[in-house]
């Protein structure tokens, strides 16, 4: 997830899907092309999201709390998303993910302010998007690998999104 | 999403994904409701495939409905059959009814203990209840008494590497490659591990795995990635002296001139000049120099 460095919004702006499962090794350049991309265009990695391959499964692990502890250390308030994957359905989409925030004690479950307007009309986009189908024009890392042509910039969607919201 | 799709391109698109293994369920359980199930009488033979492909795709889609009516027509059409009744089991899974789903593998088993695909599930029902540790047991003992499947060697790695145990996911890669030399994907993965464990003698393992990957396909870009991230780490790390240094940043140039040029040419110019890519690679290569 990036963020305008000169911009103290508290909405982050487009993020980048790098890989999935077990191919770890991968999200080393995937992470390093990245971060030369955001430096160019004035943006900072200001956090980092994960879905658990098991469906009932949506508790930080190792990896998510070491990818985020790198994070945080060139973004002092970097959170973490973990996706849940019960909530994330076709149908209906509320609250799908948690965030944590880096206290001293590790990270913590930060306080979801109750549903505010904006929260509301977002849920209705993500509805919207998933209706349409719009997921399955994602690029991530794994499909840039096997062919550079797919853009993991997706700025398509990224701006289908953007005029939604 | 599949409404502008005519019945044959669905019926071939189907059975191009039956073939090729390709998992896409749900487009798969779109062209089901929309396209084919209403004419699913003009399949022929092919209609108990379909429902098989299309029962396993509901499941991953959590149609609950949709695979109870596949598995009520191939009982119908097949009575008895163990092949549907692993269906029943994984219906179950799905559901998370994991009780249910055992006892149906185990009376398979019971009938035909040579039934790999039961075995299989057990472990699979085993991972999903996050058990890892006994599904790594019980997928070993399978290997056991069928140590040339390939895809449970494989599946044995990824359970591995979950609990960051890295030597035998190595170990796992090592019978994968004994028995497919020439694929180039093993030699990739294996390459990965090694460079996971870290330390120079993996390091150089990682490094001569990813140039045998980079070798065998050309066109292997995560291969040529790691070529180049082994051979920089190499050449600042390694203690073997200067020579070793120059051979590696050798190597290291090497790669990314052939990463550079795999953008270069098969990626839009605006995308290739906006991701900076070239960027990235020399300045890696400069710090190299200098280190």
């Amino acid at each position: 997830m990036a963020r305008s460095q000169s911009h103290s919004l508290a909405h982050s702006v487009p993020s980048v899907t790098l890989v999935c499962l077990y191919n770890l090794f991968q999200s080393v350049p995937s992470v390093t092309l990245v971060e030369t991309y955001c430096k160019g265009k004035n943006l900072v990695i200001a956090g980092y999201y994960q879905a658990n391959e098991n469906y009932s499964d949506n508790e930080l692990n190792h990896v998510a709390r070491t990818i985020g502890r790198k994070v945080q250390e060139n973004f002092q308030d970097a959170c973490l998303l973990m996706v849940d994957n019960r909530k994330v359905k076709v149908e209906s989409v509320s609250q799908p993910y948690k965030i944590y925030t880096l206290r001293e004690s590790g990270w913590k479950d930060s306080d979801r302010k109750n549903l505010s307007e904006d929260s509301i009309s977002k849920e209705e986009c993500l509805y919207a998007l998933l209706k349409s189908g719009s997921q399955r024009q994602l690029c991530d890392f794994d499909n840039h690998f096997d062919d550079v042509k797919n853009d993991w910039r997706n700025l398509e969607l990224n701006d289908l999104i953007s005029r939604c919201t | 999403m599949a409404h502008q799709v005519g019945f044959d391109e669905a019926r071939t698109t189907m059975k191009k994904y039956r073939e090729d293994q390709i998992r896409d369920s749900d487009l798969i359980v779109s062209l089901w409701e929309d396209v084919v199930a209403d004419k699913c009488n003009r399949l022929g033979d092919e209609l108990w495939l379909v429902y098989e492909q299309v029962c396993t795709s509901a499941l991953d889609c959590q149609r609950f409905d949709i695979a109870e009516d596949c598995i009520a027509s191939l009982d119908i059409k097949f009575p008895k059959s163990i092949r549907v009744r692993r269906l029943q089991g994984m219906f179950h899974e799905a559901k998370e009814e994991f009780s249910e789903a055992e006892e149906e593998y185990k009376s398979i088993l019971e009938k035909d203990e040579t039934n790999m695909y039961a075995r299989k599930r057990q472990v699979a029902t085993l991972k999903a209840r996050n058990k890892i540790a006994e599904a790594i047991q019980k997928l070993n003992e399978y290997l056991k008494s069928f140590m040339t499947d390939y895809e449970a060697w494989n599946e044995l790695c990824d359970l591995y590497l979950s609990q960051h145990d890295y030597s035998n996911a190595a170990f796992c890669l090592e019978e994968l490659l004994m028995s497919n030399p020439h694929n180039h994907l093993f030699h990739q993965k294996y390459a990965e591990i090694r460079y996971t464990q870290g330390g120079n003698d993996n390091m150089e393992l990682a490094r001569s795995y990813f140039a045998q990957a980079v070798k065998l396909n050309p066109n292997n870009l995560r291969a040529l990635n790691g070529l180049f991230l082994s051979a920089s780490n190499l050449a600042v790390t390694s203690s073997k002296g200067g020579k070793d240094k120059q051979l590696n940043l050798k190597y290291a140039t090497w790669a990314a001139e052939q990463i550079q040029i795999k953008y270069q040419t098969q990626q839009p110019e605006a995308q290739f000049k906006d991701t900076k890519i070239q960027e990235c690679l020399e300045k890696h290569l400069d710090s190299l120099q200098s280190a």
